[in-house]
C-alpha cells in the first residue's frame, strides 16, 4: 500500500532459496555454580519456594474438589478449577525476572503463573508502594482479611494478600480480586502486572499483541507475554495475533524513535495436550511448536524450545528474549516444554493417557528435582528447605481457610445489582494520557478538513437542495468526529484493513493518512479476530482505539473478539477495566450474499455491547462523538448505501462545533398524527418515501422515529408516538427472523396494548441471502411492503391493492419452511 | 486403624456415581495403589485406588448402585478393627448378591415417560370475526358505545378506532351535543384519551362555553367517574303543557322587576321539579339538588341545599345568587361545597331552540333536561343513572312532574309563598 514500498518484477522473479536458520532445543547446559554467579542461595530458595507455594495452592483445590475437605476444613466448590500441578517451575521461570511494568496474560490454567508473577513483583517493589497498593485496592477490602493474620513484614503481608485475593476470586467471594465475577479462568491483578486469563483457549493470543501495541504506541516500559498453550496454536485468532504482530511495518514504515517490532513474547505452556487431544502424534502437525517461528518472518521469531521442568532454563531464556524485544527485535515465540500432572478438568478420567506416563513424569517432578540440586550443589539444608516449605503451605492453608470462610469472605447475596452495575462503566475520559497528540500537520490545514469546509451542512441552500458533491455528508461527519479526538487524546488510534493510504475502503478516513503518522493510524492485515483482539489489549490497557471491520459480514471471522472478549471484560473483572473501543463496522450495499448483510440483531442479543446505526450526518457527528468520549464497547454500524447522503432533517444543519448524542436515544425525524413508522438503519429512507405516499395518495400522516441505536434503547418516545397514533410499522434492511425490529415491536406490544389498534408490524428483509443488485428490490423492505402492510395487517385502505404477500397465512408458510 | 475410602467427586457437577465394577472383594488383600474399583460418572470411567495397604475389611454398594460422591465406598484395615464408625449410611456391608442402593427407587422403577401435550390445530382461523382493537374497546367504553354492536373496517373485520368514532358521532342525543361546533370544549375534552383530571383541563380560558361548565373539581370528578363507570344510563321523555308556566311569565313581565323579583320561567320549572321529587319514592331519597344554568360564561352548575324548604321566590333569588358567584369566581371557583352532595340536576343547559335536550348523567342519580317552551309546550327529558332509579320510578316522577307543571298555580298556592 504505501508508494515508498516498490514491488519490483526483476526482483521478485529472482531465483533463490529461502533459507532457514536452527532453531536450538534444550541448549541450556550451565551448572549450579555457573548460575550462582548470578543468583545469590536465597534468589534459589525464593525460586524452590515459590514452587511448593504453587504446588499446595493446587493440592488444596484438587483435595477439595475431588474430597470435598482438606485438613478438616468442608468446602464445596462448584465453579471450573483447571490445574497445572507438575508446571510450577516453568511458572516460576517465566515469572523471575518480570518486573511490574512486564505484562502477562494467561490461559484458563494461570493460577500458577498468576502466583509466580505475583511472588516476583512482590520481591520488586518496596514496602510503602507495596502497602498502596494493597490499602487502595477496592478501598482495602482484600487486605482487611488478611491483614488479621499479623503477617511478620510487608513482603510477606503482600503475599498472603495475593494468595487470598486469588482463592476468593476462584470461590466466587466479594474479597476476590474481581468480586467473584471472573473466578478461576479470569482471575488477574493488574498492579503486579498480572493482566486477565482467558477461559477461551488462545484468547491471550489475540489479545496481548494490542497490549504490546499499547506499549508501543506510548512509549511505555516493559514487555508482554502471551502464557497460552500448544493446543491454542490450533486456533485462528493466535496465528493472527502472531501475524499482526510480526508486520514489517513496525521497523520498515513505523517513527525508528518509537522502538521497533512489538514487545511480545508468545510463550507457549507446551504440555502436550489440549483437554486431551494430543498434538504431537495425533491433532497437529508441528511437532515442536518452536517450528512456527521459521514459518513466521526471517528472524523465525527468535524461536527457542526449553526445559520447563527447571526453573533456571526458564529464566536464562527469558533473559535473553526479553533484551530482544527491548531492543525493538520481537515477537518471540518461546516454547516451554512441561507437563501436567492433574487432568484437564476434575472430571478428566485421563483416559487419553497412560499410568505408565503419568507416572515416569512424576519420577522427574521439578519441585524434587530441584530440591535435590539445590541440596546436592550445597545451596541450603534439607531442613532449612522443608521447613520453609512448612512454612509455605501453612500460609497457604491458613489464606485457603479464610477464603472459604463465609463471614470474612462473604459472597453478594442473590438480590445484588452487582452483575447489572457492572456491565457498562457508562463513564466519561476526554483523555487517556497528557502528552500531545500526534499529528504530522495541524489539523486546520489538513485538504479533507478545507474540502469540507466548502460543502453545505442544511438540508437545502438558498431554498434549493443541494447537489451530492456539495453536501456534507455521513462520511463527512464521521471523519469530524474523529479528528477532534484524535486531536484531544493522545493514546487514541485507529486500524484495519485499507484504513491507511486508500482512506478506509469507503473513504471515511481521507485526509487522515496526511494528518496522521503510522503508529496513530495504519493498515492491519486481514485478520479480523486480530484486529478486534489487538482493540480489546489496546483498551484495557488504558488506551481509546477505534477498530474497523471493512464489511459487517466479516464480525463473523472476530467472533469469539466480539462475544466473548470486547462485550465481557468490562463484568469481569468487575469494573476495574473499561473497553473505550469503537468498533466500526460497515453494512454493503449491491455486493450481494457475503457482503451485504446486517448483523445489529447479533450484537445486540451480546450483553456488554453498545450497538449504535446513525443514518444522518447530523446523527453520526454527535454519536460518534458520543461513542468516542465515552467508556464503553460500542459497535457502530454505518451503511454503504448512504455514506454520500446529505442531512436531511436538521433545519439548522450539522453543527460545526463538538457535540454529543446521548446513545440510546431515538429521534422524531417528521412528526404525523395517523400512525408511527419506526426504523433503525438507511430503512429511514424507505420509510420516509412511505410517508410521502400515505400522505399523498391517502391523507394519511406518518409519524417516522428514527431508533438510532439498538442497545441501550429509550422506549419512552417510542411508546409515547405509538400511543399517540395505536399504529405502528417497524422497518429495518435486517432480515426479519430475530431482527432488532421484533424485539422493539414485542416490547411496545407491553408498553402500549391498551392504545394499540392494531399489532406492531415487522417489515424487514427476506430470510434469503442478498441476491445480485440489479434484484435487491425482491429482498430489502421497498416503500410499497410498508403499504402492503398497513393495508393489510393495520388499516385497510381504500382502493389499495396489495403488490406483495403481507398476509399473516405468508407469515405461518413462511416460518414452517424456514425462510 | 481401619482406612475408609470414599467416593471421589471427579467433575463439577458429579453428585453421584454409578459402582460398574469392583476389582477387590472384602476379604482381599491390597496394596497401596492397588485399583479397588471402577466407577462411572455421567462422562468417563474411574478408578478408586487403594491409599494404604491391608484387607479390604468390608464392601458397601452392589455393583449397578448409584452413589452419591464422597460416600465410604469400603474400608482397608486390619482384621478384626472395629468398621461401625466408617458404616456409610444406607450401605451395609454387602459381599455379593442383594442389590441395595444408597438411593430410593422411583416407585415404577425408572423414568417416566410423558406424553406430549396437545398441540393446537394448525389449520385453526387465525384472526376471530369481529375482534375489537384493544384502542377501540377503550374508546368505547369511555363513550358509552356498545362496540359489539359495530362493524369493523379493519384487518378480518376487526373492529378499530375510527369505527367506534363514527358510530360516536353519528348517535343521538348527547353525541350530538357534544358535537356541536358551538361546544367545542367539552367535545375535544372528553374525546381526549389522555386526560387525567379534567376540572383541571378544562378550567383552560381556551375553552369556552360548556368547558366553563366543569370548572368545579367536583363535577369533574362526577364525569371522570361517569366515564369510567360505564354509565348504565336511561333516558325517559315526557312533554307537558306549559300554558300555566307562560301565564305566570307574563304577569312577571308585565308587572316588571319593582314590583316582582324576577323568576325565570327556569326557576318555575325547578320549582315544579322539586315538588315532584317530593315523596316521588326512589328518588325522593336523592332530593339534594342541583341546578345548570346557562350564563355568559357558559353553563354553570350549582348545588342548592334544602331546595326543598325554599319558597320559590327564595328558590329563584338562591339559585342566581349562587350562579352568580360561581361565576364571578376567575379560574377554579372558591367554594367546592356549592357542589358537593348534589344528587339530582335540574339542567337548563339546552340554548334556545332546542325542543328537547338528553342530558348525560354525571354523578348524580338522575338529570332532568328541561328544554325551551314552544307553543305552550314544554318537553322533558329524564336520564337516570340505571343502578339506582328504574324505569318505573322514572315514569312516576315524570308523571308527577307534569301534573305539578301543569297545575303550577296551585302547587305555588299548596306550598304557600
Amino acid at each position: 500500500m504505501p508508494k515508498s514500498i516498490v514491488i519490483e518484477p526483476s526482483r521478485v522473479f529472482t531465483r533463490e532459496t529461502i533459507r532457514f536458520s536452527e532453531i536450538p532445543a534444550n541448549a541450556y547446559d550451565k551448572s549450579i555454580r555457573e548460575e550462582l554467579a548470578q543468583y545469590s542461595p536465597d534468589d534459589l530458595v525464593a525460586m524452590w519456594l515459590d514452587m511448593c507455594a504453587i504446588r499446595e495452592f493446587e493440592t488444596i483445590l484438587n483435595e477439595i474438589k475431588t474430597k470435598g475437605v482438606y485438613e478438616g476444613i468442608s468446602y464445596t466448590h462448584a465453579g471450573p478449577a483447571h490445574l497445572s500441578i507438575g508446571q510450577e517451575a516453568a511458572a516460576v521461570g517465566m515469572a523471575f525476572l518480570l518486573g511490574p511494568e512486564d505484562h502477562v496474560f494467561g490461559s484458563h490454567r494461570s493460577h500458577g503463573e498468576i502466583l509466580a508473577k505475583a511472588f516476583s513483583a512482590i520481591r520488586q517493589l518496596d514496602d510503602a508502594r507495596l502497602m498502596t497498593i494493597m490499602t487502595t485496592y477496592r478501598d482495602g477490602a482484600l487486605l482487611r482479611p488478611v491483614e488479621a493474620t499479623r503477617a511478620p513484614n510487608v513482603r510477606e503481608l503482600a503475599r498472603r494478600f495475593f494468595v487470598y485475593g486469588a482463592y476468593s476470586e476462584i470461590f466466587a467471594r466479594e474479597t476476590g480480586f474481581n468480586r467473584g465475577l471472573g473466578g478461576s479462568m479470569h482471575a488477574f491483578f493488574s498492579p503486579f502486572g498480572i493482566y486477565p486469563n482467558n477461559a477461551i483457549v488462545g484468547g491471550s493470543g489475540s489479545i496481548a499483541p494490542g497490549a504490546a501495541l499499547f506499549k508501543r504506541v506510548n512509549r511505555k516500559p516493559g514487555i508482554v507475554v502471551a502464557n497460552i498453550g500448544d493446543s491454542s496454536f490450533g486456533c485462528g485468532p493466535v496465528w493472527e495475533g502472531i501475524t499482526f504482530s510480526a508486520m514489517d511495518q513496525y521497523r520498515t514504515l513505523w517513527d525508528v524513535p518509537l522502538g521497533g517490532g512489538l514487545p511480545i513474547m508468545f510463550n507457549c505452556m507446551n504440555n502436550f495436550y489440549g483437554m486431551g487431544g494430543q498434538p504431537v502424534g495425533e491433532t497437529m502437525g508441528m511437532q515442536y511448536i518452536a517450528r512456527l517461528g521459521a514459518g513466521v518472518n526471517p528472524e523465525q521469531m527468535h524461536a527457542e524450545r526449553v526445559n520447563g521442568y527447571d526453573p533456571l532454563p526458564v529464566i536464562d531464556a527469558f533473559r535473553r528474549k526479553k533484551q530482544v524485544l527491548l531492543d525493538g527485535r520481537g515477537p518471540v515465540l518461546l516454547d516451554t516444554v512441561t507437563y501436567r500432572i492433574s487432568g484437564h478438568s476434575p472430571s478428566d478420567a485421563s483416559s487419553y493417557r497412560s499410568k505408565e506416563e503419568i507416572e515416569r513424569w512424576l519420577a522427574v517432578d521439578s519441585i524434587r528435582a530441584f530440591r535435590s540440586k539445590l541440596i546436592d550443589h550445597g545451596v541450603a539444608t534439607e531442613d532449612t528447605l522443608d521447613a520453609a516449605r512448612a512454612t509455605v503451605d501453612a500460609t497457604m492453608l491458613e489464606m485457603f481457610r479464610l477464603a472459604v470462610d463465609l463471614e470474612v469472605s462473604p459472597r453478594v447475596s442473590i438480590d445484588s445489582s452487582l452483575v447489572g452495575d457492572v456491565m457498562f462503566s457508562n463513564g466519561r475520559v476526554e483523555r487517556f494520557d497528557d502528552r500531545a497528540p500526534e499529528f504530522l500537520h495541524p489539523p486546520s490545514e489538513n485538504p479533507r478538513v478545507q474540502q469540507i469546509r466548502g460543502k453545505v451542512r442544511t438540508p437545502t441552500a438558498n431554498g434549493q437542495p443541494v447537489p451530492k458533491m456539495k453536501a456534507y455528508n455521513v462520511r463527512d461527519a464521521i471523519f469530524e468526529a474523529m479528528l477532534h479526538r484524535f486531536a484531544v487524546d493522545p493514546t487514541m488510534i485507529a486500524f484495519g484493513e485499507e484504513n491507511r493510504d486508500w482512506g478506509g475502503a469507503f473513504a471515511v478516513y481521507r485526509g487522515l493518512t496526511e494528518a496522521l503518522p503510522y503508529h496513530r493510524l495504519f493498515n492491519s492485515p486481514i485478520s479480523e479476530a486480530a484486529i478486534v483482539g489487538a482493540a480489546v489489549g489496546y483498551a484495557l490497557e488504558g488506551g481509546r482505539v477505534v477498530a474497523e471491520l471493512m464489511y459487517a459480514d466479516f464480525m463473523g471471522r472476530a467472533g469469539d473478539e466480539i462475544f466473548n472478549q470486547l462485550s465481557k471484560w468490562q463484568a469481569m473483572s468487575a469494573g476495574q477495566l473499561t473497553m473505550p473501543v469503537v468498533l466500526r463496522v460497515s453494512v454493503g450495499s449491491k455486493y450481494g450474499a457475503q457482503h451485504s448483510q446486517d448483523f445489529t440483531a447479533l450484537v445486540h442479543h451480546v450483553p456488554g455491547l453498545k450497538v449504535v446505526y446513525p443514518v444522518t450526518p447530523y446523527d453520526a457527528k454527535g454519536m460518534m462523538s458520543a461513542a468516542l468520549a465515552g467508556t464503553d464497547p460500542v459497535v457502530f454500524f454505518e451503511s454503504q448505501k448512504i455514506y454520500d447522503v446529505g442531512e436531511m432533517f436538521a433545519a439548522d444543519g450539522v453543527p460545526e462545533s463538538y457535540y454529543e448524542i446521548a446513545l440510546g436515544e431515538p429521534s422524531i425525524k417528521r412528526a404525523g398524527t395517523d400512525l408511527t413508522l419506526m426504523t433503525l438503519g438507511p430503512a429511514l429512507y424507505t420509510a420516509v418515501a412511505a410517508a410521502q405516499e400515505l400522505e399523498a395518495r391517502f391523507g394519511l400522516s406518518a409519524e417516522i422515529v428514527d431508533l438510532r441505536a439498538a442497545n441501550p434503547l429509550n422506549y419512552e418516545p417510542l411508546a409515547e408516538s405509538v400511543r399517540k397514533t395505536g399504529k405502528v410499522v417497524l422497518v429495518g434492511d435486517a432480515v426479519e427472523r430475530g431482527s432488532v425490529m421484533q424485539t422493539v415491536a414485542a416490547n411496545l406490544t407491553q408498553l402500549c396494548f391498551d392504545d394499540l389498534d392494531g399489532p406492531p408490524v415487522v417489515v424487514g428483509s427476506r430470510n434469503w441471502i442478498t441476491p445480485a443488485a440489479e434484484l435487491e428490490a425482491m429482498f430489502f423492505p421497498q416503500p410499497v411492503w410498508i403499504l402492503d402492510a398497513i393495508h393489510e395487517r393495520i388499516l385497510p385502505l381504500p382502493g389499495y391493492q396489495p403488490s406483495t404477500n403481507q398476509t399473516l397465512e405468508e407469515l405461518i408458510r413462511r416460518e414452517k419452511s424456514g425462510i | 486403624m481401619a482406612t475408609p475410602v470414599e467416593l471421589p467427586k471427579s467433575g463439577n457437577t458429579v453428585e453421584e456415581c454409578l459402582i460398574a465394577r469392583w476389582i477387590k472383594r472384602t476379604g482381599d488383600i491390597v496394596s497401596a495403589g492397588d485399583v479397588l474399583a471402577e466407577v462411572e460418572t455421567d462422562k468417563a470411567t474411574f478408578e478408586i485406588t487403594a491409599p494404604v495397604g491391608g484387607t479390604m475389611l468390608a464392601t458397601f454398594f452392589d455393583e449397578g448402585a448409584l452413589v452419591p460422591v464422597f460416600t465410604t465406598v469400603c474400608i482397608i484395615g486390619t482384621p478384626g478393627e472395629g468398621i461401625e464408625q466408617h458404616i456409610p449410611a444406607g450401605g451395609r456391608d454387602s459381599g455379593f448378591g442383594i442389590r441395595d442402593s444408597a438411593l430410593p427407587q422411583s416407585p415404577d422403577g425408572g423414568a417416566r415417560i410423558t406424553t406430549p401435550a396437545q398441540i393446537p390445530n394448525p389449520e385453526s382461523q387465525i384472526t376471530t370475526a369481529s375482534a375489537l382493537s384493544p384502542r377501540a374497546r377503550r374508546v368505547a367504553s369511555e363513550h358509552g358505545i356498545d362496540a359489539a354492536a359495530l362493524a369493523g373496517t379493519g384487518p378480518g373485520g376487526r373492529v378499530l378506532e375510527r369505527d367506534v368514532r363514527a358510530a360516536y358521532e353519528s348517535s343521538p342525543g348527547v353525541g350530538r351535543v357534544l358535537s356541536d361546533p358551538a361546544m367545542p370544549g367539552v367535545g375535544r375534552v372528553l374525546s381526549d384519551p389522555a386526560m387525567p383530571d379534567v376540572g383541571r383541563v378544562l378550567s383552560d380560558p381556551a375553552m369556552p362555553d360548556v368547558g366553563r361548565v366543569l370548572l368545579d373539581p367536583a363535577i369533574g370528578e362526577h364525569l371522570a367517574s361517569a366515564r369510567t363507570s360505564g354509565g348504565a344510563a336511561s333516558s325517559f321523555h315526557i312533554s307537558a303543557d306549559a300554558s300555566g308556566i307562560a301565564r305566570l311569565r307574563a304577569q312577571i313581565e308585565s308587572l316588571g322587576p319593582k314590583k316582582v323579583p324576577d323568576v325565570t320561567a327556569a326557576d318555575l320549572i325547578a320549582f315544579c321539579a322539586i315538588r315532584a321529587l317530593v315523596g316521588a319514592s326512589v328518588l325522593d331519597g336523592f332530593r339534594r339538588v342541583a341546578v345548570t344554568s346557562p350564563t355568559p360564561r357558559g353553563l354553570i352548575t350549582v348545588s342548592v341545599p334544602d331546595a326543598d324548604t325554599l319558597s320559590l321566590v327564595a328558590l329563584s333569588a338562591r339559585i342566581r345568587e349562587l350562579t352568580t358567584t360561581v361565576s364571578a369566581a376567575k379560574g377554579r371557583p372558591a367554594a367546592a361545597d356549592n357542589l358537593s352532595g348534589a344528587t339530582f340536576t335540574i339542567s337548563h343547559a339546552a340554548g334556545a331552540g332546542i325542543e328537547r335536550f338528553t342530558p348525560a348523567v354525571a354523578g348524580s342519580a338522575a338529570v332532568l333536561g328541561v328544554g325551551a317552551i314552544r307553543n305552550d309546550a314544554i318537553e322533558l327529558s329524564l336520564t337516570c343513572d340505571g343502578r339506582i332509579v328504574d324505569a318505573v320510578d322514572a315514569t312516576r316522577f315524570l308523571a308527577a312532574l307534569k301534573d305539578t307543571i301543569e297545575h303550577v298555580e296551585y302547587h305555588l298556592i299548596l306550598r304557600g309563598s
